[in-house]
């Protein structure tokens, strides 16, 4: 949902590991993030703290790692990949390692995906060996298009 | 054999095993020191500590000290202690309601515990709990209790903890929970 983005992030974990040097904080074991609608699971998932609010990056890791989202339209958006990077200040979800998004009968893989949480916009690119890739737009676009 | 002989027997034995038993348990009899006088105690306490080539390896300030020459224990209240793992500043600051040490090596803190860290630029700042024992040569400290890490922009909990004072990686045992603010400028 567009309002998943301002939400809290609950993770919840079987074990933590804190760098506090590093301000790195590094969650193990049947990891799952949830951010309103969205739903991160995965094996590992580290977060990389800053000073400056609401700014923290987590890269999940699993095999895959699993990722979802429900779309303003109601449909489910669903993906996995080997890595996922959350960038809560740019609301950028990058999935690399045998991408894969899907919703409904749209599917798209690539080995990178870069999807926008808040405009549920998203790109993907086959990288250097050049896999053919698709583009699609979340319904909820074409409709407003067809307005 | 008379009787005689037997009550000795029995009484000799009967004296064998209770020896044998405090031995087995010299910490009881010893860690209770409310049952003892203190061998001497100081109010407004401030000890520094040093390590063989002169540098502070750690500093104790606290409202009330008591110590227990038989047991080699002290007891503090309203403790606070500053950690050096390394030679120029104090990385660690341990408060605490009251704290047991046995042999100025093994402390152990007692209620509302708060594991502060001065060399972070705070973005994890502390960590609460109700019970912490630090051991100061192997610089670790470790709980069994819940433990909840304290930031700016998180709040996170779990039960158990183990952390090294020189490395400053702590680990949280089990039932990890952790809340992300999102607070965005």
């Amino acid at each position: 949902l567009e309002s998943d983005y301002s939400q809290k992030i609950v993770v919840n974990a079987d074990q933590q590991k804190v760098d506090i040097k590093d301000n790195r904080v590094t969650f193990f074991s049947h990891v799952i993030v949830t951010q309103g609608s969205i739903k991160l699971e995965a094996d590992r998932v580290t977060v990389y703290g800053t000073g400056e609010k609401g700014s923290e990056v987590m890269i999940a890791e699993g095999k895959p790692a699993q990722f979802q989202q429900k779309m303003d339209s109601g449909q489910l958006m669903k993906g996995h990949a080997n890595h996922v990077r959350y960038e809560l200040k740019s609301r950028i979800v990058t999935l690399t390692g045998k991408a894969q998004l899907q919703q409904q009968d749209s599917l798209v893989k690539g080995d990178t995906i870069r999807y926008n949480i808040k405009t549920q916009e998203m790109v993907a690119d086959g990288g250097k060996k050049g896999h053919v890739t698709t583009i699609f737009e979340p319904q909820q676009l074409q409709q407003t298009k067809k307005q | 054999m008379s009787t005689q002989n037997i009550v000795i027997i029995v009484l000799l034995a009967g004296a064998g095993l209770l020896w044998g038993w405090l031995n087995l348990h010299p910490d009881d009899s010893q860690t209770n020191t409310s049952s003892q006088s203190p061998d001497f105690t100081a109010s407004e306490l401030y000890t520094v500590s040093y390590d063989k080539l002169g540098n502070v390896q750690y500093r104790v300030y606290a409202d009330s000290m008591k110590y227990y020459e038989k047991s080699q224990t002290s007891s503090f209240e309203s403790p606070r202690i500053l950690i050096y793992p390394g030679p120029q500043r104090p990385i660690w600051q341990i408060v605490s309601r009251t704290a047991n040490a046995y042999k100025q090596n093994l402390v152990t803190f007692h209620k509302d515990v708060v594991i502060k860290n001065l060399s972070n630029d705070g973005y994890i700042q502390d960590l609460l709990t109700s019970l912490l024992h630090v051991n100061l040569t192997e610089q670790t400290m470790s709980t069994d209790q819940k433990v909840t890490v304290v930031g700016p922009q998180y709040d996170q909990i779990g039960i158990g903890m183990h952390g090294s004072l020189a490395t400053e990686v702590v680990t949280l045992h089990r039932d990890i929970n952790a809340v992300y603010h999102n607070e965005q400028n």
